[in-house]
């Protein structure tokens, strides 16, 4: 796959390879999970449960629903990009583009992506210095090569934005 | 005569608005370092030199205080640093001796 930035700041993403296909169309599905460790990463406490401070409260009833709302919202924006897949015309494989306007829930959903599936598989920190290997098609190294594809795509992003 | 009970005051749950509090990020060993800077200048306006320090203090010691001020702007950047799914509680600092 290829990368590069417009001058209007967009992003444009070529030769994707069938494999990269799915790995792209699968960002905005990984946080659609409902699993309780997913939940937790993804809707934190504000305030140690000790503290006994009533924000606590407040945020489960005001925060979380606004928070709900916002990564449902760069999960779909991602979607639609990704809706935009396109053979291109030299037959290479797929392009898309992703507008400047996008970077931002591009970042989020990729995010969300990596936690979901470092919560459901319990990754450590040691867990992601490992290196996926080619040979292990086990759930757990596909999700570790998953983290790190969207790791650098994420990063991309990141260096496109400063 | 009717008698009115007034309700129990539940001292552990008052704010203390006048209290100095911080905003503290916790290492998230998914979250990317760049990402990392990148919010924390975006949040607070932090130069890059600032935001990378408080990104390489939450990576070796685990937290750094990102924020100290009143309550109700610290609730507000828990909130925004939430919202990029970053690890980040609210805590009272301890009063100036």
């Amino acid at each position: 796959m290829n990368a590069y930035t417009a001058p209007d700041g967009s992003i444009h993403l070529s030769d994707i390879p069938p494999v990269v296909q799915e790995l792209l169309e699968s960002i905005p599905l990984h946080a659609e999970s409902d699993s309780a460790q997913v939940e937790a990463r993804f809707f934190p406490d504000p305030i140690a449960p000790e503290a006994n401070d009533p924000v606590a409260e407040d945020w489960k009833a005001f925060v979380v629903p606004d928070l709900h709302s916002a990564f449902l919202s760069a999960r779909q924006t991602v979607a639609a990009d990704l809706r935009n897949l396109h053979p291109q015309e030299d037959a290479k494989g797929l392009a898309m583009e992703i507008p400047r306007a996008h970077l931002d829930d591009w970042l989020n959903a990729l995010n969300q992506a990596r936690l979901a599936i470092a919560a459901e598989f319990r990754f450590e920190e040691e867990d992601l210095e490992e290196d996926p290997s080619p040979h292990d098609d086990s759930p757990r190294s596909l999700a570790l090569a998953q983290i790190h594809f969207f790791g650098v795509l994420q990063e991309y992003l990141v260096d496109q934005m400063e | 005569m009717p008698t009115t009970t007034l309700p129990e005051e539940k001292t552990s749950e008052k704010i203390d608005h006048d209290a100095v509090w911080n905003v503290v990020v916790h290492n998230d060993p998914i979250n990317l370092m760049s990402y990392v800077v990148l919010i924390f200048m975006r949040v607070f306006g932090y130069p890059r030199e600032r935001a990378h320090k408080h990104m390489l203090e939450v990576h070796h010691k685990g937290r750094s205080i990102v924020w100290t001020g009143p309550r109700e702007p610290a609730e507000l950047y828990v909130q925004q640093l939430h919202s990029h799914l970053l690890l980040a509680t609210l805590e009272k600092a301890p009063a100036p001796e």
